[in-house]
């Protein structure tokens, strides 16, 4: 049980880190900010589940038309679908809303 | 007569029950719908109070969503309480006492609580829907429960009312009957009693042993005819005028008595060639002599018309009460409680109309006088007449 719980902590670990090292550094450096980008969607698609969805969706394969952040061009990501899930997952932990308001 | 009159209160009774019960469901219906219709009222009364709190959580939201929740404190009032959720019914934060949201109601009352359900044009923090809860006074409530008690009140006496004379109307017809009924079996009772008098007197006149055997068993024949009638017409009068004719109350000796309806059943039980004996003991009661003898004659003739071709009677009298006994067809254990019923002939071998123990069971009833049926089927049955010293 205990081992099952250092490898899923671990493979959380390296998660995180990917996303600090290939979307934050990325974004930062571009200057698109992920937090503006995650509210522009939470005001279109409201629940967890559309929002990855539409996320994903548009980054898989972008297409202006559905372009909600205006101030960046469209960007293909290079990553596969099961990794972005995962980068998915923890962005919206990141800035969800749910648990922070007062 | 009375039995007419007992069934024609019954049959309005009746009448009446079932009309008030209509009546009722009739205003329970009415009052479903206008408490709802009065809720429907006070909830829109609501309605622009409760959109206007809701513009001003909406528009705190929105707030807190363009400052990318730096500014993350929910607004709060002192006069309702407000929730977020998201398009999955999921909760953003909520206020509220009762978090059981039914989403499918954009408007509706639960408990003592209103909500009001509205849905943003945009999703500020993700909220698809903004739930208002507001404390509901319930001032309506106590109105419409206090005009119902009124007003319904006064629907079902003005229902009752009404259904009471239409209910005369309609049993009209039926008391008319009953009446025209009543006034043929007084009048044929009342013309039967001289002829059947006249008969017996001129029979009982006659010398039976100077006449020849046939002419004489003609003449017991016609007697019996005649007792029988005389039996009847003495119970239609008893159930005519029972309740007209106040009991006279005396010290009756039964053994004279009913050595007497002995005697008067004499022919009768000889047709059939049956044995009465008699075993006497003091015995004494207080009552009314005549509706004593209805109650002798009616388990004698019983006795009698029940009984085999030679069989027994045995009458017995005792310090408080007497008993009759025949040998005849019995009656079964279980319908034995049935017997003292208006109408009820648990055998049809003999003629009658189910009223003579009836009758017994009346005057039992009004002396005090407890009876106790034995029977065995094909064997015997007793009839005990008990009383309290």
């Amino acid at each position: 049980m205990a081992r099952v719980i250092v490898i899923l902590l671990f493979a959380f670990l390296c998660n995180a880190q990917d996303f600090q090292k290939e979307c934050m550094a990325c974004h930062q450096r571009k200057g698109i900010d992920l937090k503006k980008i995650y509210f522009d969607y939470l005001l279109e698609y409201s629940s967890k589940r559309a929002t990855i969805k539409a996320m994903q969706e548009y980054l898989l394969s972008p297409d202006p038309s559905k372009q909600l952040y205006i101030d960046a061009k469209p960007y293909k990501h290079k990553v596969d679908k099961k990794s972005l899930d995962k980068l998915l997952e923890i962005y919206w932990n990141r800035y969800t809303v749910i648990g922070k308001i007062r | 007569m009375d039995t007419n009159l007992t069934s024609e209160k019954s049959s309005l009774y009746k009448f009446l029950s079932l009309y008030i019960f209509l009546t009722i469901i009739i205003f329970l219906l009415a009052s479903t719908m206008y408490y709802k219709f009065e809720k429907e009222v006070m909830l829109y009364s609501k309605l622009p109070k409760l959109q206007e709190y809701s513009k001003d959580v909406i528009r705190r939201i929105r707030a807190m969503h363009n400052s990318l929740l730096e500014d993350n404190y929910y607004p709060r009032y002192s006069n309702f309480k407000s929730a977020i959720y998201d398009a999955d019914y999921v909760k953003i934060f909520s206020l509220l006492r009762n978090e059981k949201i039914d989403f499918q109601n954009y408007l509706y009352k639960r408990d003592r609580y209103i909500y009001f359900i509205k849905e943003p044009s945009l999703y500020y923090l993700g909220a698809k829907y903004v739930v208002i809860e507001v404390l509901d006074d319930e001032k309506w409530l106590t109105r419409v429960y206090k005009n119902i008690l009124i007003y319904g009140g006064i629907f079902i006496v003005f229902m009752a009312i009404i259904g009471y004379f239409l209910g005369k109307q309609f049993l009209r017809p039926m008391k008319e009957s009953f009446m025209l009924l009543n006034n043929f079996i007084k009048d044929t009772t009342h013309e039967l009693n001289t002829p059947v008098s006249t008969i017996l007197t001129n029979i009982e006149t006659i010398d039976k042993e100077s006449l020849p055997a046939k002419l004489q068993k003609k003449i017991e024949r016609i007697e019996i005819a005649a007792r029988t009638i005389s039996v009847i017409y003495k119970d239609l009068a008893y159930l005519l005028l029972q309740d007209k004719i106040p009991s006279t109350i005396e010290k009756i000796d039964m053994n004279e008595l009913i050595g007497q309806r002995v005697d008067y059943f004499k022919t009768m039980a000889e047709a059939k060639k049956i044995k009465i004996s008699f075993s006497k003991s003091p015995c004494f009661l207080q009552a009314d002599k005549q509706k004593i003898s209805r109650l002798i004659d009616n388990i004698l003739s019983n006795a009698i018309k029940y009984n085999k071709i030679g069989g027994t009677i045995k009458i017995k009298t005792f310090k408080n009460g007497f008993y009759i006994e025949d040998s005849g067809i019995g009656i079964e254990q279980s319908k034995i409680d049935e017997i003292f019923e208006r109408y009820r002939r648990l055998s049809s071998s003999e003629g009658g109309f189910g009223i003579g123990l009836n009758i017994v069971l009346a005057i039992a009833k009004e002396f005090n006088l407890q009876i106790k049926v034995d029977s065995k089927i094909n064997q015997y049955t007793r009839i005990s007449i008990l009383w309290q010293e």
